[in-house]
């Protein structure tokens, strides 16, 4: 798809319209609508460390099921939105760890997105669960969800995690099921 | 409040009869309202609490949002940092209300529960609460616990519907913990079903399967790219935009006048790439001859008043538990599916695209959906794993949140989340799941503001 993002279509008094008219005012709007611009990714390959000491990190999501803008950099793991398709996103993000050996540990996830209309500070969406640990559940994890609002071309979006009272470093998860992932939806122009 | 696109009301398109003038009002009040909803309209609070407020002990702890990131209707709430804690939603429909959030806890955290919800005004009803997600601490001094939670909601400004976002714990005596710049939402999402009072606007319309969208006619139309006999029921054309099933051709027409001595008019009966079928035609057309190709009433109807009822009415499912449910102990990552699922479970629901039966829903439209599922457990004086997720046509359950919690005598119930946007094709089918392993069969818990349910929303083809 490489469908413009659409605005408010302006059908003149009087006009005749041609098909190329409405292709423009009529088809190439509701294309996008229909179709949106979305992204949804996760991690199945090779895991994320995090570290004990409580560093949030970048999750490093390796395997893409939608990307129909491209607008995912694999070697950032952030999505931008292409030039042009600025936007309203809702963000779904969720972690996986192993459980981890040490009993209190916690788990907390955020949703970083540098810019916002009213806010020069980043926005933080942020959840933070105790996790299972060893020889009970095989994982445990935290989700959280966010609109952000992405400029095209230059905002990006990523998902952060860090471990809380680890005791040691923590892996994410990578089986089907109990992987991390991060969806991007487009909501509104 | 104010709209953000002046005379932006309800998507309401008309139905084209045979004949209709194509008008620039006509075309305006039924694509206009549509594409405004996305370009800007579609009512959204997104905002977050910055105070740090202080959590009541054993209680609810409404939050005051300080920054309104999104406030597109400008209404009353939080434009100005010192706003009410409600907001007022600005049009009639389904409203997607999330919360995520954080707590910084004490060292008694772990024998307590910590979480968010929403209390709401429906249809000018009193408020009442709900949960999301509800979770343990982690017993540290200086520990956190965080959840997020969503529920959708038929809300009106008719009846001075609101929604107030709350975050709760169950520890006392207070002060008992800080809520830390928590972000709350709330998203118009589809018209509403039915049953608001002094609405006047109009009520959602199934479109069942939505037609893909298509181009207009060429202006010239088409020709035929081979002969076509006196009698035949089918011809092949050169393009097949534009065409739809009981809309009519001109043969040998070119801008609206007879090309030919032997035009004529057919319907279209079927279209198979570029063989078109037609009524069996009374004259033979020459290969090359030209096709008229008219705006017909079936091509808006399919394109424009379809279209515009499906986006503004997409599939929706909000179904909640009506009564308790025993989940066994499990060995994780096998579950068991929550049961007793029903539009009339824990307040009111939707599926109006009719895919809900039997605990289980049949995706209608193909296309990516936003997912939200929770499973609120009992508790129990052990220590247990808790955890949500779904199954797609009984494969492998892909889980949402898995969380802990210690043995505790009072057995405070906690609530396990799911919340994902997922690739569907027409058909599959979804279920919900669950999980604990105290180590005995566990309750949930059944009641209006502490229930299980499945929320889906139809977000857009991929």
């Amino acid at each position: 798809m490489t469908t413009p993002l659409p605005s408010i279509p302006n059908f003149l008094a009087g006009a005749a319209y041609q098909q190329g008219d409405m292709t423009g005012l009529f088809t190439t709007p509701m294309n996008f609508f229909m179709t949106r611009q979305i992204l949804r990714v996760h991690q199945a390959s090779a895991s994320t460390t995090l570290p004990s000491a409580g560093t949030m990190t970048t999750i490093a999501f390796d395997t893409v099921d939608v990307d129909n803008y491209s607008g995912w950099n694999a070697g950032t793991h952030a999505f931008s939105p292409p030039t042009g398709l600025s936007g309203w996103f809702l963000v779904t993000s969720q972690v996986f760890i192993a459980s981890p050996a040490a009993a209190g540990t916690g788990l907390g996830v955020q949703i970083v997105s540098p810019v916002l209309t009213t806010s020069s500070s980043a926005i933080t969406a942020l959840a933070n669960n105790k996790m299972p640990t060893s020889g009970t559940a095989s994982a445990g994890s935290t989700s959280v969800m966010a609109y952000v609002y992405l400029v095209g071309g230059s905002d990006t979006v990523l998902t952060q995690a860090c471990v809380t009272n680890a005791g040691a470093n923590a892996t994410t998860n990578l089986s089907n099921g109990l992987w991390s992932t991060m969806d991007v939806s487009w909501v509104m122009g | 409040m104010t709209s953000p696109i002046p005379g932006v009301t309800y998507p309401n398109p008309r139905t084209w009869f045979n004949g209709d003038i194509i008008t620039s009002p006509r075309l305006r009040g039924d694509f206009g309202n549509l594409a405004s909803i996305f370009v800007g309209a579609r009512p959204i609070l997104s905002a977050q609490d910055f105070t740090n407020e202080t959590l009541n002990a054993n209680a609810i702890t409404p939050l005051t949002p300080t920054t309104a990131n999104l406030n597109n209707w400008n209404t009353t709430f939080a434009s100005s940092g010192t706003a009410a804690s409600t907001y007022p939603v600005p049009m009639a429909g389904w409203y997607l209300l999330q919360v995520s959030g954080n707590m910084s806890t004490g060292t008694s955290s772990n024998a307590n529960r910590w979480g968010f919800g929403f209390r709401t005004v429906i249809n000018g009803a009193g408020a009442a609460n709900v949960d999301g997600g509800m979770a343990t601490g982690d017993g540290n001094a200086s520990g956190f616990v965080g959840t997020s939670g969503a529920e959708l909601q038929q809300l009106s400004p008719t009846t001075t519907d609101t929604v107030t976002w709350y975050a709760f714990t169950s520890q006392t005596p207070g002060p008992v913990g800080i809520v830390e710049n928590p972000v709350m939402s709330a998203e118009w999402v589809g018209l509403p079903t039915s049953g608001i009072t002094s609405y006047t606007g109009p009520y959602g319309t199934v479109v069942n399967p939505p037609a893909a969208v298509a181009g207009w006619p060429p202006t010239a139309g088409t020709t035929l790219t081979s002969p076509a006999s006196a009698g035949a029921t089918s011809i092949v054309v050169a393009d097949a935009t534009g065409m739809v099933v009981g809309a009519q051709l001109g043969l040998d027409y070119y801008n609206g006048m007879p090309s030919t001595l032997n035009p004529e008019v057919t319907a279209i009966t079927s279209i198979a790439g570029l063989t078109i079928g037609t009524a069996a035609l009374r004259y033979g057309h020459a290969s090359g001859a030209n096709v008229a190709v008219p705006v017909s009433q079936q091509f808006l109807n399919q394109q424009m008043r379809d279209l515009v009822n499906f986006l503004a009415y997409p599939p929706m499912l909000r179904v909640g538990v009506t009564a308790i449910q025993s989940i066994p102990s499990g060995g994780f990552p096998t579950g068991t599916q929550i049961t007793n699922l029903s539009t009339s479970g824990s307040g009111t629901g939707v599926d109006n695209f009719s895919g809900f039966s039997s605990n289980a829903y049949t995706v209608p439209v193909g296309g990516v959906y936003y997912v939200y599922g929770q499973v609120y457990y009992a508790g129990a004086n052990a220590v247990s794993d808790y955890a949500a997720g779904i199954t797609i046509n009984g494969g492998t359950t892909q889980w949402g949140v898995v969380q802990r919690a210690p043995a505790i005598a009072a057995t405070p119930p906690f609530c396990s989340t799911f919340c994902r946007h997922i690739t569907f094709s027409a058909g599959d089918v979804v279920k919900l799941f669950g999980f604990q392993n105290s180590g005995g069969a566990m309750n949930t818990v059944h009641s209006t503001v502490q229930n299980s349910r499945l929320i889906m929303i139809w977000r857009g083809i991929g």
